[in-house]
């Protein structure tokens, strides 16, 4: 029997699915959207905060360029030396959930060290103070991120177990720099059309 | 299936037999295995479904606004809601009034709880309330364009904008960004058009907690 169209469609259906895969981007942390009826899907490239059921708040930047325009205008404004090793790391980095205060320390670590480091919930994540006085990393980090790329949506992901006061925060932050208008990553719902 | 025709000698130069025809069977299985294998393993981990999100467009504070200016509403339009611990809500219509106790309520989220308080509600002020939803049912399903359902919204809207309910969401700080995710969608069920989400008052706070114990 010939199976030269058979093998044929194997390999089409193969190149097919290589090239419609995105893998979904690594997590530091596992966050459980709520759903929604929301139809709206999620733009291309955006800036993301997630917090996760702790209340940890993590930034992830798309584009490489983008991050280390950022890591430079934060490292110049917290006096950070950053190596070029750190800025690479960084740069490779989807998401993260540090104070800046330990942002070096946590860019010399391997890539295992940081999940650890995420996964102990006695880090707080990144520090946000909407007190006039306070210092809010996460108003900074917003800031530099808009500059870097001011096309991209802001998007807020959050865990459906944390409670709202972190998200007023969030969105204090945002108002306090004219951000108004965000997205609320949630996943789909099929029903209650009603 | 797999016949190559291969040229025997490449490397003997000066043999007389060297070009001599031979068959060769490539045994392809092997190839065609891996090559399902990988297929599978792409069409698990691919998801098709990009994850779905709510646009909030939030006002601009604006700090000339004193207190007691922010509240021009009236009595008869609002409605506030409290999203409070173990997913209950507490609502009242109208406003804080030192001469009318407030009647608070208490109901829970989706379509026995809070849905249809609100449609009720909804539908009080704006006798039209239901076509917006058979208008966007059509919208839904291709009948009408997204634009002609914008066009007819509005319009129902708009003859009752003097009346129509407005919505305050207070959450207090028992409750979960499920919550306000569910009511939020709750108001694009319901097709509500002016909802805010506002911080709770230690006051509100005391209320809340005196009907829930």
């Amino acid at each position: 029997m010939d199976m030269t169209p058979f093998v044929d469609i194997a390999f089409l259906l193969l190149t097919f699915f290589m090239l419609v895969t995105k893998f979904k981007p690594s997590e530091a942390v596992p966050v459980d959207t709520p759903t929604s009826t929301s139809q709206i899907a999620l733009p291309d490239k955006y800036i993301k905060m997630t917090v996760d059921k702790y209340g940890r708040i993590f930034f992830s930047l798309d584009g490489k360029t983008a991050r280390s325009i950022a890591l430079d205008k934060i490292a110049a404004k917290y006096k950070l030396s950053i190596t070029p090793e750190e800025k690479a790391n960084f740069m490779n980095l989807e998401q993260f959930g540090v104070p800046v205060q330990d942002l070096k320390k946590f860019l010399d670590m391997s890539s295992d060290q940081q999940k650890e480091y995420a996964m102990d919930t006695t880090h707080k994540g990144i520090p946000v103070d909407t007190a006039a006085s306070g210092d809010n990393q996460l108003y900074q980090w917003l800031k530099e991120a808009r500059l870097a790329s001011p096309e991209d949506r802001i998007a807020i992901k959050g865990d459906r177990n944390s409670h709202v006061p972190v998200f007023n925060k969030i969105i204090k932050t945002m108002q306090d720099q004219d951000a108004l208008r965000f997205n609320l990553i949630t996943g789909a719902e099929s029903d209650n059309q009603n | 299936m797999a016949d190559i025709e291969a040229g025997g000698g490449g490397g003997h130069k000066g043999e007389k037999k060297g070009r001599k025809k031979k068959s060769v069977r490539v045994d392809f299985t092997p190839l065609v295995d891996l090559g399902f294998l990988l297929i599978t393993f792409f069409m698990l981990t691919t998801s098709m479904t990009r994850p779905k999100t709510m646009e909030i467009q939030k006002p601009k504070p604006d700090p000339n606004i004193k207190e007691d200016e922010k509240n021009k509403l009236k009595a008869s339009q609002a409605m506030t809601i409290f999203l409070t611990k173990d997913n209950r809500i507490v609502y009242y219509f109208g406003l804080m009034d030192p001469n009318k106790p407030l009647t608070p309520e208490v109901t829970g989220y989706g379509i026995d709880g809070i849905r249809k308080i609100l449609k009720k509600a909804n539908r009080d002020r704006n006798p039209l309330a239901d076509s917006i939803a058979i208008y966007k049912e059509q919208a839904r399903l291709n009948k009408i364009t997204e634009a002609q359902y914008k066009a007819n919204r509005k319009r129902i809207e708009d003859q009752y904008s003097d009346k129509a309910l407005v919505v305050l969401i207070k959450a207090d700080d028992t409750s979960t960004y499920k919550n306000l995710v569910d009511i939020l969608d709750e108001m694009s069920i319901t097709n509500i058009r002016s909802y805010a989400i506002v911080d709770i008052t230690p006051a509100e706070v005391q209320l809340v907690k005196s009907i829930i114990k």
